[in-house]
């Protein structure tokens, strides 16, 4: 557990893509959660279930947590956590918008 | 009267709006938990109020959790007020259903209904009343308004006029049954006298609750209860493939999503533009840190400015006028070492406990408390996440260390936003290498006057440096995995001038409660053994460490040994033994490692009274020994270093 730049936050370590790997705006479901009970329950207490629509808000630079919409509040997820959480990320037509209509 | 909710939606202040200044704070027994209790007089009764601590749920994730929810059920408090943000009913309709299985008389005050309002959602909270089988009275908590009907209610409740009739929500079929069968068998085995409701109780074991499985275990009859939610919980993770707490987690915000959508209209786009533009700059990769570094400057210079003036003038105010004046009085009827303990120790102990209040500590309380209120300190924690990490801490532990810049004894008792031990004794143990605004006295008055204003600046570098080394040592030391950061990122909200007030009344009154008594009792003992002329031959016997080790005069161990009251006594005492010029006694390689020494050497006494207080006797002890060894090692390595290049 030393240094967090490299692993988590890349695509395919936990069996497909995670919140991490999201870009902002983008809006994607809840698959599951690769955790021990305990990061279990504390991100469905939050509200991160599945099936949960969430919409990425923001990542925050340098490895920095990432911010989400979940269930109409904001919650900032830590890049290490936002990994650990396996979504599908939603397809829609002309979505995400090009860069600078964010 | 128990006040529950999530965090940030205006608990506290329907708190300070009940309770005013008529409240107390202190901890849990056997927990570091706030506990903040008052009293209110409302139409000729008087209504005791307790402010939960805020939750997201009824987990035994933490000790807030848990304490809430003992309280509800044990105690049994007369009414229980729900306080859920109109702006985000989902989420805080998951506690709320929570609260309704625990059985908890329940009144829901659907707070800041005038935010939502701004945010274009409407929401119906007769239907809301409806649909939970309690009373829901819309209030804004800030300005007052909806507090007199909420207590009307709430009393209705409690003298059991209005029964509030709470159906227990029904859960997805396969849920359900489990539920159902683990009832009864709590019912037949267990029997019904325990505090807890039997379907909170079954509900709670299908999720695998430690604290619940224990209380199960111990009573008769209890084994095969257990067995059974095993058996049960181990189908449903089986059938639903996701550890069974979630399951149950994903069925109630399912029914929370369910009553939120029915009740509320969206007029409009919920966020507002403003904030997402005023985001964008706060959250910024290089914008983001220029804005924290200007904040985090403005406020220190501020503070700095500020403080050294009134603290000058306050210490002068004593010096020139109360001190000549008492031992004028007392001089002719006690002896001079009596007059010397009364009046340097315990009057210096006193002025020198205002003089860090007054000035330095309430305005940047003032400043902090407007920091959080608007909303900023999460984007501050978010922008400090990355290097937190590195610390094995993670973001939130930002906001205490930003409280220890003021004094660390607030800083050791913020640790507790931190979720586990191990983090909230690493976050500990960096706080009181956090240079405080005595500590700024000394660099500022001794290395910054004499030796000058980049050396000044250099030894903070260092210190932070070490700050961050020691973080790292701590992570790689103690044994457990590092948490991540969850954090709830709260819209900006204007301050208000008495959530301020009333939060910069508890710190101070905390520090003086804490903090105060201590130094002028630890200043009027140091007196004495220096009347009894015990401190010189100590002083004499550190002289291998302090000249030996750290090239220092022998004469330095004397402010030394008194800095452990108030490190800014440090620089008096020094200016004293000195004879006024500290330039006479020390070289300025010498005042460069003797300010090293004084910054780190060792937490004041208050500080390490609240670690005590916060962390027991055996880490406290050891975070000050920790202290003390690099304050001594690294000393002497600097003056080597200093001496080898000719600076000393």
């Amino acid at each position: 557990m030393g240094w967090r730049w490299r692993g988590p936050g890349r695509r395919g370590r936990a069996g497909g893509p995670t919140l991490a790997d999201i870009q902002p705006g983008v809006e994607a479901v809840v698959r599951g959660v690769v955790a021990g009970y305990g990061l279990a329950r504390r991100l469905a207490d939050m509200g991160i279930v599945p099936g949960t629509i969430v919409r990425v808000v923001r990542r925050n630079a340098m490895m920095g947590p990432v911010e989400v919409e979940v269930r109409g509040t904001r919650l900032l997820l830590g890049r290490g956590i936002a990994a650990k959480v396996l979504v599908e990320p939603i397809v829609r037509p002309g979505f995400p918008p090009p860069p600078g209509q964010i | 009267m128990a006040l529950a909710g999530n965090a940030n939606v205006g608990k506290s202040a329907l708190f300070n709006q009940l309770t005013g200044l008529n409240q107390r704070v202190g901890n849990w027994p056997g927990k570091t938990v706030e506990k903040a209790e008052g009293t209110l007089y409302f139409r000729g009764r008087r209504i005791d109020v307790l402010d939960l601590p805020g939750t997201y749920s009824l987990s035994a994730y933490s000790q807030e959790e848990l304490v809430a929810r003992e309280y509800i059920a044990v105690e049994k408090p007369d009414v229980v007020i729900d306080v859920v943000d109109a702006s985000a009913l989902e989420r805080n309709l998951y506690l709320t259903i929570q609260l309704i299985e625990l059985e908890a008389p329940l009144v829901v005050c659907l707070n800041q209904v005038d935010f939502a309002a701004k945010r274009g959602i409407r929401i119906d909270h007769n239907a809301l009343s409806e649909l939970l089988g309690v009373p829901v009275v819309p209030t804004v908590a800030i300005s007052g308004k909806g507090i007199t009907e909420l207590l009307e209610i709430a009393i209705s409740v409690a003298e059991g006029k209005v029964k509030p009739k709470m159906a227990p929500f029904r859960y997805r079929e396969d849920v359900e049954k489990r539920i159902e069968e683990l009832r009864e068998a709590i019912e037949a085995k267990v029997g019904r006298e325990l505090d807890y409701p039997p379907r909170w109780l079954a509900i709670k074991l299908l999720e695998r609750d430690p604290q619940v499985e224990e209380l199960i275990a111990s009573s008769p009859g209890g084994r095969e209860v257990l067995e059974l939610a095993k058996k049960l919980a181990d189908e449903l993770e089986a059938l639903h493939g996701a550890p069974s707490p979630v399951v149950i987690a994903s069925e109630r915000y399912a029914i929370a999503s369910l009553i939120a959508r029915s009740v509320s209209t969206f007029v409009r786009r919920p966020r507002l533009t403003l904030e997402e533009k005023l985001d964008a700059v706060m959250c910024h990769r290089v914008l983001g840190y220029l804005v924290l570094g200007l904040t985090a400057l403005g406020m220190f210079s501020l503070i700095f400015v500020l403080g050294g003036f009134f603290s000058g003038l306050l210490e002068e105010a004593f010096d020139i006028y109360v001190v000549p004046w008492l031992a004028g009085l007392l001089g002719p009827r006690l002896p001079a070492w009596a007059v010397d303990i009364i009046c340097d120790g315990f009057l210096g102990g006193i002025v020198g406990g205002i003089a860090i209040v007054l000035p330095y500590l309430l305005p940047l309380y003032i400043l902090i408390a407007i920091l959080e209120d608007s909303g900023y300190m999460p984007r501050a924690a978010c922008l400090m996440d990355p290097i937190m990490h590195k610390m094995g801490l993670h973001g939130k532990a930002f906001i205490p260390l930003i409280l220890g810049f003021g004094c660390n004894v607030p800083a050791c008792v913020g640790c507790r936003v931190m979720e586990t031990d191990r983090e909230r004794t690493t976050a500990g143990l960096v706080s009181i290498f956090v240079p405080c605004s005595a500590r700024t006295v000394i660099i500022m008055g001794l290395v910054g006057r004499y030796v000058g204003l980049w050396a000044a600046l250099s030894l903070y570098m260092i210190d932070l440096a070490l700050l961050f080394a020691i973080g790292r040592g701590a992570y790689r030391m103690l044994p457990g995995e590092a948490v991540g950061l969850i954090m709830e990122m709260p819209p900006y909200r204007r301050p208000m001038l008495k959530s301020i007030a009333l939060k910069t009344w508890a710190r101070v009154r905390s520090f003086a409660l804490i903090a105060l008594p201590i130094i002028v009792v630890s200043s009027m003992a140091l007196q004495a053994l220096d009347a009894l002329g015990l401190v010189w031959p100590v002083v004499m016997a550190m002289a291998p460490l302090t000249s030996g080790w750290l090239l220092l005069p022998p004469e330095a161990g004397f402010p030394l040994i008194f800095g452990f009251l108030r490190k800014e006594l440090v620089l008096t005492l020094l200016l004293e033994v000195a004879g006024g010029d500290p330039a006479e006694l020390m070289s300025a390689g010498q005042m460069y490692v003797f300010s090293f020494v004084s910054m780190v050497y060792i937490p004041c006494v208050a500080t390490a009274a609240a670690l005590v207080r916060e962390f027991g006797w055996k880490k406290a002890l050891l975070m000050s020994f920790v202290s003390i060894a690099i304050a001594f090692f690294i000393g002497g390595l600097l003056a080597r270093l200093l001496s080898s290049l000719g600076l000393l």
